[in-house]
């Protein structure tokens, strides 16, 4: 697991909000050295926080993150952020606005080094209507919403409550709708829990809630049935659990649970949940590990 | 330099004097041209003695212009040629096309045992299981080759990836994950095809080798002009290029030499920046442009490939139901950069493929050039394989020619038929009578590597219409006479690059390019143009001869 690295595509339309919560999570990272692969920097409002820069197409920032430009050519992009040393923590693939984010995710499918942590798709609070309507681009829509593990709807103070429970309607309903201002969301929460670095220094907040506590024994498919119901309000879960044979450790984002078997037994259930503040965990078993 | 070329006739393309026997050549260019009765005044006027008469019997026509192809059918043939059809390399050597399976395996064996290194990967390219019904390259088959070398086999889309146990076995390689672009068998196995662009970052990991690579050595020029140069072509196109200042460095010393046998037209790629960069960066490489490359094309791409289900389709869509395609741009941001490239006077070329991209792109040029009129602006839509007549009537009004992929019409039209679009919509496909009909400016392509590099076989397609099971596509509305379809593969590409003035046909004042063939295309009514062997091109008056091909 160590030598594995989270990725997360970041989708979503022209105007929705990618490049704002880019430069939120750069200037955030909660010490984790991100890898941003992205189209544009220039849009990007880094340039105090640079020491180093190449060629135009690779820029590091002083505290650890490293912004490249996708160029045309994603794959190769992608094959040289993989070479780094060290390697870093997190990569993020800002998708370009029609891109279909599942393509890129996929790379996380055939490579030993990369774990897909997750497809997160900005929605314009602004814009959803008009482009869901676009007989051009609803297709596209469609496409990224059905690849997205996570809904970050951005511009919320822009549009009315009706207008967001008709965006709301429209998503599906097995997914967290995160409302996000300014790109304003913690990298632990949007980004997952870290590699190994597994306490979670998110504290619960009005937007937020936090559970943590020891799991009693139990196989992946019963922890499995158990996060799911606490969808969609749950956004991440990270944790370990055990049976009889083996230790797990476990992850789950947006609608999306997987897990590893550990080579070592582990005897910790420690575990992490972070939800919508109405996530409600009383029916679970997990309000008795708390 | 002064010399007469003779030939048995020239076909100059130049509606003034069609057909000539000799043509003087002083410095490159083309100084007269005429019949053997005009010599003696030349001797008196130009003081030219030498007569070349190398080409006694042969044809002379304009050189060829490929006007849609890319450098990288250069880096291909740093790899093994496991197609379905013949295809020449850049030594002249033909490499028969594999009908089967186990010919790709026999093939890619002989080419492991001849070489030393058994560690370094084999990396092979242009097989397409289309062809082979229902049997598809597996891990299996190409552990028959080698266990222990990486085995990468490139299908012709490029967008399809084949690998070997090594390859999935090496470290970086874990397709243990459920991804719908790892293909499994019934038993959900892997069979080691890998889809997408996965395929391609699959093998580049693995194998740590820059598969893609353009320019990455001089080889990669060399070979490309090479191939161009066996099919007459005399000027061929890079559509597109991130124009690099290594890239642009390479270019610009290889295309320098003497022995470099054509010009290479670029296109600078402007899907990844704004146009603001991209007219920056024309502006940069402006200045360094020579009679042999040429940097003056922006070049834009809207959608994906039909056989490829990425292009997209009007109403009623794909012909076996599958999804509509991807945009490349959001239609707004083609819109815009068109809109910015356009009013800064700029030359822009359109990947369109599907019909709705094509309307896309007519409306964005549209809007573009109502906000800022200009003549003669040489706009073009590439590809274009499904416009209709009503297409191809708004691109005579704004004045936007089209180039359009005659070469799909033979090797995926029975795909067309069958899957992609059905008869009625195959029946126009890449349409260049249509184009012509209706006042469009056409030429045609062969997008090498995508299919083989090869004017005369382009032309053929355009004219003939068949698809490679000999079905014809449509009626004589949307064929070519063979003079049309001459004329698109010299001056009408020349059009398109805007230099139609300097290249094109054999006219006095004009560039010495020329193509040299063993057969008159417009003697027999039954000549095959895609048969016809190139002898010989002439670039600015240097002669390049050709061997004949062997196998």
């Amino acid at each position: 697991m160590s030598d594995t690295i989270p990725l997360t595509v970041l989708s979503g339309f022209l105007g929705s909000g990618k490049t704002t919560l880019l430069n939120h999570l750069l200037h955030n990272p909660q010490g984790r050295r991100i890898t941003a692969l992205i189209n544009d920097f220039g849009a990007l409002n880094i340039d105090e926080e640079i020491i180093a820069r190449d060629h135009n197409n690779r820029i590091e920032l002083a505290n650890g993150c490293i912004c490249c430009s996708l160029g045309d050519d994603l794959i190769r992009a992608l094959v040289t952020a993989l070479q780094q040393s060290p390697a870093p923590d997190h990569i993020i693939i800002e998708a370009s606005g029609v891109a279909d984010p599942a393509r890129i995710a996929a790379f996380a499918a055939v490579d030993r080094n990369l774990i897909l942590d997750g497809i997160i798709c900005c929605i314009d609070g602004t814009a959803f209507t008009a482009h869901h309507d676009d007989p051009y681009l609803q297709d596209t829509m469609h496409r990224q919403i059905a690849a997205a593990h996570i809904f970050l709807m951005t511009k919320r103070d822009l549009i009315s409550a009706s207008d967001e429970d008709e965006i709301r309607a429209a998503l599906p309903q097995d997914r967290p709708v995160i409302l996000c201002q300014n790109g304003a969301i913690a990298a632990d929460i949007i980004l997952g829990l870290g590699r190994s670095d597994f306490i979670p220094k998110t504290e619960p907040s009005h937007n937020f809630t936090v559970h943590t506590g020891h799991l009693p024994a139990a196989p992946p498919e019963t922890l499995e049935a158990e996060l799911m119901r606490l969808k969609p309000h749950l956004i991440r879960a990270k944790g370990f659990c055990h049976d009889q044979q083996s230790a797990y450790l476990f992850h789950f984002a947006g609608n999306r649970f997987s897990f590893e078997r550990l080579a070592k037994s582990r005897a910790s259930g420690h575990y992490a949940l972070i939800g919508l503040p109405m996530m409600d965990i009383t029916q679970t078993f997990f309000v008795d590990a708390r | 330099m002064s010399k007469i070329f003779a030939a048995k006739a020239i076909v100059t393309m130049n509606p003034a004097q069609p057909r000539a026997t000799h043509v003087a050549v002083r410095d490159g260019r083309i100084l007269a041209v005429g019949r053997k009765e005009n010599i003696a005044d030349w001797q008196a006027h130009f003081g030219i003695t030498e007569i070349d008469e190398s080409f006694n019997d042969k044809i002379i026509l304009p050189g060829f212009i490929e006007g849609h192809s890319h450098m990288f059918e250069g880096q291909m043939w740093n790899y093994i040629y496991v197609g379905y059809y013949d295809r020449m390399g850049p030594d002249g050597k033909v490499w028969p096309g594999l009908k089967s399976i186990d010919e790709v395996v026999d093939r890619l064996k002989k080419m492991l045992e001849a070489r030393d290194d058994k560690t370094a990967p084999l990396v092979a390219w242009g097989f397409d299981p289309i062809f082979f019904a229902n049997n598809r390259l597996s891990i299996a088959d190409l552990d028959k080759v080698s266990t222990e070398t990486p085995i990468l086999v490139l299908h012709a889309s490029l967008h399809i990836v084949n690998v070997n146990s090594a390859i999935i076995k090496s470290a970086a390689v874990d397709p243990d994950s459920n991804s719908e672009f790892i293909r499994r068998d019934d038993r959900g196995q892997i069979t080691g095809e890998f889809l997408g662009q996965v395929g391609l970052f699959m093998a580049m990991r693995a194998s740590d080798i820059d598969i893609l690579a353009a320019a990455s050595d001089d080889s990669v020029l060399e070979n490309f002009a090479a191939v161009a140069q066996r099919s007459g072509v005399t000027t061929a196109t890079d559509l597109a290029n991130g124009l690099s200042d290594d890239a642009l460095a390479t270019m610009t010393r290889i295309t320098a030499r003497d022995d470099f046998p054509m010009r290479l037209v670029v296109a600078y790629s402007g899907n990844a920046s704004s146009a603001e960069d991209g007219l920056k960066r024309l502006a940069e490489v402006k200045d360094q442009q020579t009679d042999k490359l040429r940097m003056n094309i922006v070049k834009l791409v809207a959608d994906g490939s039909i056989q490829g289900f990425s292009a997209r389709l009007r109403w009623p869509g794909y012909h076996n139901g599958a999804p509509n395609g991807l945009w490349y741009i959001e239609p707004d941001r083609l819109k815009s950069l068109i809109q910015s490239y356009n009013a800064a006077g700029a030359h822009i070329h359109v990947h369109t493929n599907g019909d709705e991209t094509i309307g896309v792109a007519l409306d964005a040029f549209e809007a573009a050039l109502n906000t800022n009129y200009r003549t003669d602006h040489r706009h073009t839509l590439q590809h274009c394989q499904m416009a209709d007549r009503a297409d191809f009537k708004r691109m005579a009004a704004m004045g936007i020619g089209v180039n359009l992929f005659s070469n799909h019409i033979y090797y995926w039209g029975d795909a067309h038929i069958a899957l992609t679009m059905g008869r009625d919509r195959a029946n126009r496909l890449d349409d260049a009578g249509g184009a012509l009909r209706e006042g469009v400016p056409l030429t045609i392509h062969s997008d090498a590597p995508v299919t083989a590099l090869g004017p005369l076989f382009t032309a053929w397609c355009a004219v003939e219409r068949k698809t490679s099971s000999g079905d014809r596509l449509g009626g004589d509305a949307e064929r070519l006479t063979v003079e049309e379809a001459l004329h698109a593969i010299t001056l009408g590409a020349a059009y398109s690059l805007k230099m139609d003035h300097e290249i094109g046909s054999i006219e006095v004042g004009k560039r010495a390019d020329f193509a040299v063939l063993d057969t008159d295309p417009l003697d027999d009514p039954d000549t095959q143009l895609k048969d016809i062997f190139v002898h010989a091109t002439v670039l600015d008056g240097r002669s390049f001869i050709n061997a004949t091909p062997n196998t």
